[in-house]
């Protein structure tokens, strides 16, 4: 088509030249810009605070980030999508007192619990997601809307009193150990990778970056929209479900207002993480490291004793300048 | 020429982006009264040397006069100060708002400078369409409107602003013969008032009708400025690619097969009234009509993006109810969309997950992606199209306009429909490219390929097509063979018996 050609014809070779542009300083920066915020956070705390940097609070912090961060990979999936789901607070909730349920009012064994709570989940975003995809609600509107009625229900199950004291089996996911490493920690990691390589090596993780990019282009190439989202809505209930577990299993008890403190954080990490909320851009890495973020600063308050109220603040403040930051480096390139 | 000293005068300016020099020590002037047209391939940074007169880039070097006068500090406002006015090639305008409110945007009319005069801007707005022959309702959202009408409001939102330089990125593309002649006479108007043209197509026959001079670009450096007088257009083109050009249009006939795709009796929306068509194996069927006859309407109803419903639809000789895209797909029909923006392109995402968007279930279907499978398939797209530059990694959006183009038409073919509807298959192209894509065609549908054609341009209708249907107001009016001339078509597109 161009001069080049000519030179193929001439070489007859059947090879296109690719270049292969190097990622400028800029993009490489962006990069890890999450990634050495993170580093220079924990620099920072452990030189104010000796014990920051022990293996036994870091994990203790590893420990305690596990719902957290499988919430906030849940808020990915849909944030990818282009939408966004309120209901995830109030589906930890719902799921984990379903557990708790199965656990205390019923003699089926410890792992019925699980299922009936991811299948909870499962069920949850089924229903955000047909709102969204059939009805075509906002997903705002019909998240919000799942919202209530998933806390309803936890009440509906719970009654009065609260669930307590779980059987040893299930408890282990919470609290025990595995070769030295508790058990949440196997299970983000695990989570992490499954979710990892869905994301990038299947067509429907790949639809979910499509229908966030350009729904209208995304019809037209084929992709069925409502499966997909409302695929992407089951995937988030049911992170959320686990995450509803460990937590019930670490604290050995359920009541009502357990999953409403997630959903604040579970909306920021991705954002952190350098997930865009208008769809199409973000992954697992970056949420992670967000929770992580969130995370450390928190504890290194802890540590350091500063009052709650002023913990707060010093939140907000590290989640708009991280945002920040994130969209200076973009611009850049 | 009128005027010694040029209203705008363009120095040396370069422009690198990582990895690319895309101007490289451009100089560019203009005079009052004058259309300026601006050719080159594409990529070659045309639309890159207006964002900076523009000041929607910063230059990284070089200088900007205006009435001779040098601009130290050059930015958006300064620009529209000294009456810049830009229609980009890609649209601006935002799909919500009402067509009044974007010819209006920013610069809204209020009364006592503080409540929107919505109804002064709807009586402006509707007058300054009305003045390009455009009739379509202020108030309706810009998303309601065709491509061909979105780019004529684009058109008159610079007009709006009473421009002293006015740019007109590929305003043609879009558009049918109709409007291109409003626009036209509209040009001779600002013409004659002063103003100053900056003109860039791809239509190589337009620099004859309207250009005054002609500049030509190459990978970003500048070929040369000629009086359009003395220079003819196989001698552009060659300034332009570097070498002539082979054939326009390289259709070889051969005998259709069996029946492809029939429909008969469809309806759609209300654009779409009553098509009855036909298009066999190894045939190229040409679609013609004036922009608002129902032709793209009519294949989006065929591949199922809008709802439809026909007295018998037949594909690949399986009659269908109802179709929707993802079975279209699935049963080997492909749509090239007109509005590739927005039909066609995940503008943040690479080259290569947009060139292998819709093979993607077809190569993978087990839904488990091979990286090394899925690299190799948008390789061989980019060398079909010979998408510049060739790197895979890179965000569409980061494309020049025509690369864009080439990326939709690469991400359809590489899902191997049997059946294609192309809709304005070389909108955007540069002549290289679009003899190229020509021949592509070619080669399809003399290998078995069943390919319906809507085309604006009447060339490439006449040239490509074995048989023409044309459209009028919702329903075909009229089938001719091959070879009919284009008074007679056009005859029919108008109504006329
Ligand atoms: N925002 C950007 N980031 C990186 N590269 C860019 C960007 N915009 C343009 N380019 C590159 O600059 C070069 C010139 O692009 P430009 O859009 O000016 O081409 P053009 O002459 O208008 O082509 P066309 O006829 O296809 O519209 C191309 O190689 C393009 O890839
Ligand atoms: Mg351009």
């Amino acid at each position: 088509m161009n001069k080049k050609n000519n030179h193929a014809e001439a070489e007859v070779t059947e090879e296109v030249q690719l270049i292969h542009e190097k990622p400028s300083i800029g993009k490489v920066l962006s990069r890890f810009s999450r990634l050495g915020a993170l580093l220079i956070l924990c620099i920072g705390i452990s030189l104010l605070n000796q014990n920051f940097l022990k293996t036994t609070n870091l994990i203790n912090v590893f420990r305690q980030a596990a719902p957290q961060i499988i919430i906030s990979l849940g808020m990915t999936i849909v944030f990818l999508t282009g939408g966004i789901d309120l209901s995830l607070g109030s589906v930890v909730t719902l799921t984990s007192v379903v557990s708790g349920y199965v656990l205390t009012q019923t003699n089926l064994p410890w792992w019925c619990a699980i299922i009936a709570a991811v299948g909870a989940g499962a069920l949850s975003g089924f229903v955000t997601g047909q709102l969204i995809a059939i009805i075509k609600l906002p997903p705002a509107v019909a998240s919000y809307g799942m919202l209530w009625v998933g806390r309803g229900l936890a009440f509906a199950i719970m009654g009065a009193s609260p669930f307590f004291s779980f059987p040893d089996t299930f408890r282990y996911l919470g609290r025990g150990y595995f070769l030295g490493i508790p058990m949440p920690i196997w299970i983000v990691a695990i989570i992490a990778l499954i979710l990892g390589w869905f994301l990038k090596y299947t067509t429907l993780g790949r639809s979910l970056y499509a229908i966030g990019a350009n729904p209208h282009a995304a019809r037209a190439s084929g992709i069925k929209l409502s499966k997909t989202l409302v695929s992407a809505y089951i995937l988030s209930g049911m992170l959320a479900a686990i995450g509803g577990i460990i937590l019930a299993a670490r604290l050995n008890a359920v009541d009502q207002d357990m999953g409403a403190s997630f959903l604040l954080p579970a909306i920021a990490s991705p954002v952190m993480g350098g997930t865009s909320m208008a769809g199409g851009q973000g992954g697992v890495a970056g949420t992670i490291i967000g929770s992580l973020i969130m995370l450390v600063v928190t504890n290194g308050m802890n540590l350091l004793g500063i009052n709650s109220l002023w913990q707060q603040l010093v939140t907000g403040i590290v989640v708009v300048l991280s945002v920040w930051l994130d969209v200076i480096m973009r611009k850049r390139n | 020429m009128k005027n010694n000293i040029p209203l705008l005068e363009m120095k040396e300016i370069s422009k690198s982006f990582p990895g690319v020099k895309a101007l490289d020590h451009v100089s560019f002037d203009l005079f009052p009264g004058e259309v300026h047209v601006l050719v080159g391939e594409n990529g070659a940074g045309k639309s890159t040397l207006m964002k900076v007169l523009a000041g929607a880039y910063p230059k990284d070097e070089g200088e900007i006069f205006i009435d001779g006068e040098i601009q130290s500090r050059w930015n958006p406002t300064a620009a529209r100060a000294q009456g810049v006015a830009m229609v980009y090639q890609e649209f601006t305008l935002l799909p919500f708002r009402s067509v009044a409110e974007n010819i209006f945007l920013g610069r809204e009319k209020t009364i006592a400078g503080m409540f929107l005069d919505k109804t002064s801007m709807q009586q402006e707005a509707g007058k300054i369409l009305k003045s390009i022959g455009v009739d379509v309702d202020t108030q309706k959202p810009v998303l309601e409107l065709g491509v061909a009408e979105q780019q004529m409001v684009e058109i008159a939102k610079a007009l709006a602003m009473d421009a002293r330089i006015l740019v007109l990125d590929e305003p043609t593309s879009a558009l049918s013969l109709r409007e291109i002649e409003q626009l036209f006479s509209t040009v001779a108007t600002l013409k004659e008032n002063g103003v100053g043209i900056i003109y860039i197509s791809h239509r190589m026959e337009e620099l004859k009708q309207i250009g005054d001079r002609v500049t030509v670009m190459r990978d970003g450096q500048l070929i040369g400025t000629r009086k359009v007088a003395e220079i003819s257009i196989d001698e552009v083109i060659t300034m332009m690619i570097g070498r002539e050009i082979n054939e326009l249009f390289p259709r070889h006939h051969c005998a259709p097969g069996e029946v492809a795709l029939s429909v008969k009796g469809l309806k759609s929306g209300k654009k779409v009234h009553h098509v009855d068509l036909e298009v066999h194996f190894g045939e190229i069927v040409g679609l013609s009509g004036l922009v608002g006859s129902g032709r793209t309407e009519t294949a989006r109803a065929i591949f199922g993006l809008d709802s439809m419903t026909a007295d018998d639809f037949e594909i690949l000789g399986k009659k269908y109810k109802h179709i929707d895209p993802s079975l279209a797909v699935d049963i080997g029909v492909g749509l090239i969309p007109e509005d590739r923006r927005r039909d066609g392109l995940f503008p943040i995402l690479s080259m290569e997950k947009n060139l292998v968007m819709v093979c993607l279930r077809k190569i993978f279907p087990n839904g488990v992606m091979k990286p090394s499978v899925e690299r190799k398939t948008a390789k061989e797209y980019v060398k079909k199209f010979d998408i510049q530059p060739p790197s895979l990694e890179r965000i569409v959006h980061n494309l020049s306009g025509g690369n864009q183009q080439k990326v939709v038409i690469g991400k359809w073919l590489a899902a191997k429909p049997r059946v294609i509807i192309i809709d304005e298959p070389t909108r955007g192209i540069d002549v290289g490219a679009k003899s190229e894509v020509h021949s592509f065609m070619d080669q399809l549908a003399n290998s078995g390929h069943a390919i319906l054609m809507i085309s604006s341009e009447m060339p490439e209708i006449l040239g490509m097509s074995d048989r023409i249907y044309v459209m009028h107001e919702g329903r075909v009016a009229g089938e001719f063979p091959q070879g009919t001339d284009s008074e007679e078509i056009l005859r029919c597109a108008m109504g006329v018996k």
